[in-house]
């Protein structure tokens, strides 16, 4: 995995244009994760708990990653004013939590990080998570800073464009993490099931 | 994070493309993993000091993307597709990109930034690989050479710790498209085979000095001719936010680019850097990819 980036990079883009110009027809395809890659991330993987900025919460407290060591997370980044993606992944992260054992859900966080936190106040955050009922006590909704969410963003590998309409392109990315903060799963593009992220938060509880 | 798409041959060999993926995909290939080389050779430069951000004052403009973008149209289904120039406001950006010397600062007073001390998080295995150790270049890293092997986070903690930022896209291929006189040369079919030129040459060995390549219009050098450069939105590069959530692709771009859709085909060192950039994550360091900064200006009654 190590022996060179930049032709790994190289080759990355190459494959992008080939599947460009050969397949364009498949707007939901989840970036392929081979076995090999995950284990080795596994044994290197570092924790995003050393990311250390302050994020702020629904009730406008201070909080950071940290807090949330110890049980098994599911993490991604919407923002409020969303009309097209957010809720999808939400309903889709829902469905995931209704899915698990009820002794494995009881004991999984679900976090949501704004991608825009300009407009993404509390006040914004609070009205989001009771527009989609989401659960007080299992799921947190939280903004940084810009700088913080770009750098939030790229760890987690949400790519986005803000465009002149005030709406953000945005790639929907699903992180399963352990409760060390190490991720176990990464999903990218929007699921018709939900197996796959089950298996990984059960197995990220073990 | 090494989660994502992991490609470890070129599918060269796979479906049937048309003539110009084909030729891009070879191009890019090359290029991607032999790099570049500059205009002129190693070590002839005058040492600059080492600590000074030389950064030139842009005047901003409008950047053209040579991808068209999604436009809502009169119902939710209809998406018609064009080009939406960017306003680019004044800004300033590095004369030349940061050299090794003026990293190995930065890592003296930023620990954590070290070869042996940098978290995983932020920079892969091979950061700063060729320093012959944490406060020390060495041969293959000469003092006035950009500074490689950098991740997008390191670039934005240096850029950071020099009261600046990574320059955007828009404003890095802004200034890109100017040659020695013209502030826009992207027409000049001439300039472009230059690009072309500049971009399919194999890279040396050992990176050349900084600022021996030509000035461009805005006062900025060695955007073309040594080395790749992180931007702050390199992540940007996706499908449209309408109704999808597919990271993978930039149709906007790429489905259309045989056909209709590129803005601008001829600039093809353009798509290439579009397509590196797509390859990226943050914490990727190589040989070819280094960086220079930014930093906002003012803007009248507005945010800075």
């Amino acid at each position: 995995m190590r022996t060179s980036r930049t032709t790994r990079a190289g080759l990355t883009g190459t494959l992008l244009l080939m599947l460009a110009f050969s397949g364009c027809s498949r707007p939901h395809e989840r970036a392929p994760v081979s076995g090999a890659d995950r284990t080795e991330v596994r044994a290197q993987a570092p924790s995003l708990f050393e990311l250390k900025f302050p994020l702020t919460d629904t009730d406008g407290r201070t909080r950071t990653l940290a807090e949330f060591r110890g049980t098994p997370f599911v993490a991604s980044m919407v923002y409020t004013n969303c009309t097209s993606v957010c809720p999808r992944v939400t309903a889709d992260l829902k469905t995931l939590e209704k899915a698990l054992p009820p002794d494995v859900r009881e004991h999984t966080r679900f976090l949501l990080f704004s991608l825009d936190p300009g407009r993404d106040t509390p006040a914004a955050l609070t009205k989001f998570a009771e527009h989609h009922a989401l659960d007080h006590s299992r799921w947190t909704l939280l903004a940084s800073s810009e700088d913080d969410m770009r750098t939030l963003a790229a760890v987690l590998g949400v790519k986005f464009r803000p465009d002149e309409g005030g709406e953000i392109a945005h790639s929907a990315v699903i992180v399963v993490c352990n409760p060390d903060g190490t991720v176990r799963h990464r999903q990218v593009g929007l699921q018709d099931r939900v197996d796959d992220l089950v298996a990984a938060v059960e197995e990220a509880g073990r | 994070m090494k989660l994502g798409a992991k490609v470890r041959r070129c599918p060269l060999g796979g479906t049937a493309p048309t003539v110009v993926a084909f030729a891009l995909c070879l191009f890019l290939a090359c290029t991607a993993t032999v790099g570049v080389v500059p205009a002129g050779a190693a070590g002839t430069a005058a040492p600059a000091p080492a600590a000074a951000t030389n950064r030139v004052r842009i005047e901003g403009g409008l950047y053209r993307p040579l991808y068209r973008q999604p436009v809502k149209g009169a119902n939710r289904d209809t998406v018609l597709r064009r080009t939406v120039p960017v306003t680019v406001a004044p800004f300033e950006l590095d004369r030349r990109p940061v050299t090794n010397a003026q990293y190995l600062e930065f890592v003296r007073a930023h620990a954590e930034w070290r070869r042996s001390r940098v978290s995983r998080l932020y920079a892969d295995a091979s950061y700063l690989r060729h320093w012959r150790g944490d406060l020390e270049l060495g041969e293959q890293a000469p003092p006035q050479s950009p500074v490689v092997h950098v991740s997008w986070h390191a670039a934005r903690a240096y850029a950071a710790a020099h009261g600046g930022r990574l320059p955007t896209v828009a404003e890095w291929e802004l200034v890109a498209a100017a040659d020695e006189t013209r502030k826009d040369a992207t027409r000049d079919p001439a300039y472009l085979a230059r690009l072309r030129e500049w971009y399919s040459r194999p890279s040396a060995r050992v990176l050349p000095s900084v600022g021996t390549g030509p000035r461009n219009a805005w006062g900025v050098e060695d955007l073309h001719a040594l080395v790749w450069e992180w931007t702050l939105d390199f992540n940007s590069a996706l499908v449209s936010g309408e109704s999808r959530g597919d990271a993978s692709l930039d149709r906007s771009l790429y489905c259309g680019a045989g056909a209709s859709n590129a803005a601008d085909f001829a600039d093809y060192a353009a798509f290439m850097r579009f397509a590196y950039r797509a390859s990226l994550e943050a914490d990727f360091t190589t040989g070819q990819l280094g960086f220079r900064t930014a930093r906002s200006l003012p803007v009248a009654g507005g945010k800075p």
